[in-house]
């Protein structure tokens, strides 16, 4: 039995038996390795088609992603309008598992969010939703989708997660682990708003936008005008990503930065606008009228400096849209008669045709003139030239372009821009009507040039006093200083600046200006339109409010005619200062002031207070000795 | 190495075959060592390239959390800078004005000097003689 036992471990232990195990055993590895490569083979080869879809279909993500939308400024780089990252709370009430977890959310939601009842987030939370099958029975699916809130403040957010935090004070493992978990039913995608610092400051200007599926769409003014200029980047990005979301590095990914959109930089001066709107403000307040529309610009380039209007509305308060006269641009869109503020033009063209001279004498007709039904404010037998601008005669001015005729008159105020766009980039600008001679009649003569029979835009107003401001040239209106690039960080400034030849005699139109000085001196129409220190060059204008015709709701008829109203004017006040080397043009219109009718009452005031404010802050030095009014001296 | 002699090589005298078969057992088990150690170094490889993947999928991880950081701070600042904005509305200084009844009064003409900071470049294009009235240009200029 010994002996045939050493036997079998001398037969286990020979070299032979060694040999056949280790061939055995190096065969199997063999085996093994042959066999795990012919597998990596089918799946890494033949199948590789198959599973790589199928791995893609996973781990691949698709993602759209864009950059800021451009942001806009004044000319000093203030922020007008700006973009204010927000995030979109969503929840998938399908993760919250437990009914106690249900309430709390929703608890906790009402109390960050109470836009929506605990009941409404309680009902919102449900972890499966009804929906209608396309065979028109009632399903019962997963829920896993609910925005909770769109475009919440970061401290909305931070306030959510710390509701949510689970208390650390001798909680159980497994009960922490089950609030942790109710933090993971939420993501925060970004999201974005627009956001008006200034608030109402420039609200018609800039106009505003909505948001429409998930898009800002937007509205009105500089926003919609310069969309394309401003709209950002869209990139469609496509990456591999780990389970937690990341993209993966080394994979194949197309994944771009698209560029933000440009920034606009506007010619407006921000403290200049904050004064006008202030002063428009006060004007309201004191005259109440339907509206008041005003612009500053610099006659030398045409730039826009301020520009406002009330009513005007809070693009951060959507209620304050509802009034339609609030958010248009009425400054762009509104027609009016411009009243005397036409007259200095017609004068300028008889003195340059060398009809008339500044001292020879008009017959005023003692303030009216019955054959051509016109009236004047006061009962003058005669008026110098001078006088008639001073005075605002309007049957002086009628019987000057009487002897201008109708070519001249016509051409008189269309060399200024009347009838012709601003140059501002609006298109929804008015031209206005302005009927050519062909189709005046005996009357008319007498009324374009005291400012009826046509109609105008403020805008065109500023831009005609700004080519008398301006010896002549006619500028473009800007209202875009530059556009700045956010790439390279450079702004590239707006040189359309053109100037048009309006052919005026700069002599004569210094005797022109010289008349306007006088309108607000002492015994001028607009003597309260003065500034200490300063010749002031101006025109007050007052034209009644041609109105439609009221009809009776329930029978139709016309209760009251269309027409020149009785009661209800158009006042304006129009200048520039200092009178001969003007730095600042403004134009300013009161619709339908109550308790006042004159421009020189209503609107001359508000000239006066705003010019002289913006000419400090200028720094401009004055011209004259500065001697303050009585009511103004210590 | 010739691992498979020929039958004629084999014949020889016990001690030689014997030389021999721990010559080729030597021989065959330095083979499987061989094979084991390419086998090893192959997964070892394997493994370090896994580890390597992993640690870059983490640091991607790492890099992703710490742009979604910037992203915070960067609308952090941003909701800043729209506050500072706020603050320097003129409707919200003059409503603080009246509120604390500050007694302040309009600059009079002459009062207002403006002080820009040039570059040695910007300064010697500055004209020496002082501007009587200042146009449009140098406050553009300035306000830039």
């Amino acid at each position: 039995m010994g002996r045939s036992k050493d036997s079998v471990e001398s037969s286990v232990n020979s070299p032979e038996s060694i040999r056949v195990r280790i061939r055995f055993m190096a065969g199997l590895l063999m085996l093994a390795g042959l066999c795990l490569c012919g597998r990596f083979f089918y799946i890494q080869v033949m199948q590789r088609d198959h599973y790589l879809a199928e791995a893609r279909k996973i781990y691949t993500q698709k993602q759209t992603v864009t950059g800021q939308r451009g942001e806009i400024f004044d000319r000093n780089g203030n922020l007008l309008v700006a973009n204010s990252p927000r995030l979109n709370v969503e929840c998938s009430p399908y993760n919250v598992q437990k009914e106690e977890d249900r309430r709390r959310l929703a608890w906790v939601l009402a109390q960050l969010f109470p836009e929506k009842s605990y009941r409404d987030y309680y009902f919102r939370l449900d972890r499966f939703r009804t929906v209608t099958g396309k065979d028109g029975k009632s399903v019962r699916r997963k829920n896993h989708y609910f925005l909770v809130k769109r475009n919440a403040s970061l401290e909305e957010v931070r306030r959510l997660k710390q509701a949510l935090t689970p208390v650390k004070k001798k909680t159980k493992k497994k009960e922490k682990k089950k609030q942790q978990d109710l933090r993971r039913v939420f993501t925060f995608s970004p999201g974005v708003v627009r956001v008006y610092p200034k608030g109402r400051m420039l609200a018609n200007l800039l106009g505003y936008v909505d948001i429409e599926n998930d898009m800002l769409k937007p509205r009105n003014g500089i926003e919609i005008r310069f969309n394309e200029t401003m709209t950002p980047e869209k990139k469609r990005n496509i990456f591999e990503r780990t389970p937690a979301g990341h993209p993966i590095i080394f994979a194949k990914n197309k994944i771009f930065q698209p560029a933000d959109g440009k920034d606009i930089f506007l010619t407006i001066l921000e403290p200049i606008q904050a004064i006008l709107e202030e002063e428009l403000d006060a004007a309201v307040e004191k005259w109440q009228p339907e509206g008041i529309f005003a612009a500053i610009a610099d006659p030398r380039s045409g730039e826009i400096l301020a520009i406002a209007q009330r009513p005007t509305f809070d693009p951060g308060n959507r209620a304050t849209y509802k009034n339609p006269g609030a958010v248009r641009m009425r400054y762009v869109q509104d027609l009016y008669e411009p009243g005397s503020l036409a007259k200095p033009f017609t004068v300028l063209r008889a003195l340059e045709r060398n009809i008339v001279k500044p001292e020879d004498l008009i017959d005023c007709e003692e303030g009216y003139w019955r054959e051509k039904k016109l009236k004047d404010v006061g009962s003058y037998k005669t008026l110098s030239v001078s006088d008639v601008i001073k005075k605002s005669s309007n049957i002086g001015t009628a019987k000057i372009a009487l002897m201008l005729g109708k070519e001249e008159v016509d051409h008189a105020l269309r060399r200024f821009g009347f009838n012709s766009l601003s140059g501002l980039p609006f298109p929804n600008e008015q031209r206005g009507v302005f009927p050519r001679p062909r189709r005046w009649d005996s009357l008319t003569i007498t009324r374009i040039p005291i400012g009826y029979s046509f109609n105008t835009t403020l805008l065109q107003l500023l831009r005609a006093y700004c080519g008398l401001a301006n010896n002549g040239k006619l500028p473009t209106l800007k209202l875009i200083y530059g556009i700045r690039d956010p790439k390279t960080g450079k702004i590239e400034e707006n040189r359309n600046g053109d100037f048009i030849e309006t052919g005026a005699d700069p002599e004569q139109l210094y005797k022109v200006i010289d008349m306007m000085v006088s309108v607000t001196a002492r015994d001028g129409t607009a003597r309260r339109a003065a500034i200490p220190g300063f010749q002031v060059a101006g025109k007050t204008g007052t034209s009644r409010k041609n109105i439609e015709a009221v009809r009776d709701p329930v029978t139709g008829k016309i209760i009251r005619k269309s027409g020149y109203s009785a009661n209800q004017y158009y006042t304006s006040f129009g200048g520039f200062v200092p009178a001969h080397e003007a730095q600042l043009v403004m134009v300013v219109t009161v619709d339908n002031p109550k308790g006042g009718s004159g421009g020189g009452a209503v609107a001359a005031p508000i000239f006066q207070r705003t010019m002289e404010r913006a000419l400090r802050y200028l720094n401009v030095q004055p011209t004259e000795p500065v001697i303050l009014p009585r009511s103004r001296q210590r | 190495m010739n691992l498979y002699p020929t039958r004629s090589n084999g014949i020889g005298t016990g001690s030689e075959r014997r030389r021999r078969n721990s010559d080729k057992a030597r021989n065959y088990g330095g083979f499987v060592v061989k094979f084991i150690l390419v086998i090893i170094a192959f997964m070892g490889v394997l493994v370090g390239h896994l580890y390597l993947r992993q640690q870059s999928v983490k640091s991607a991880e790492r890099t992703d959390d710490i742009k979604k950081q910037i992203m915070e701070v960067k609308a952090e600042n941003c909701h800043l800078r729209n506050s500072i904005e706020e603050l320097k509305n003129w409707s919200h200084i003059s409503r603080k004005i009246a509120q604390f009844k500050l007694p302040l009064v309009q600059p009079a003409f002459g009062q207002i000097i403006s002080i820009g900071v040039y570059t040695p470049e910007q300064a010697a294009k500055i004209p020496l003689t002082p501007l009587k009235v200042a146009s449009s240009a140098a406050y553009r200029s300035a306000g830039r």
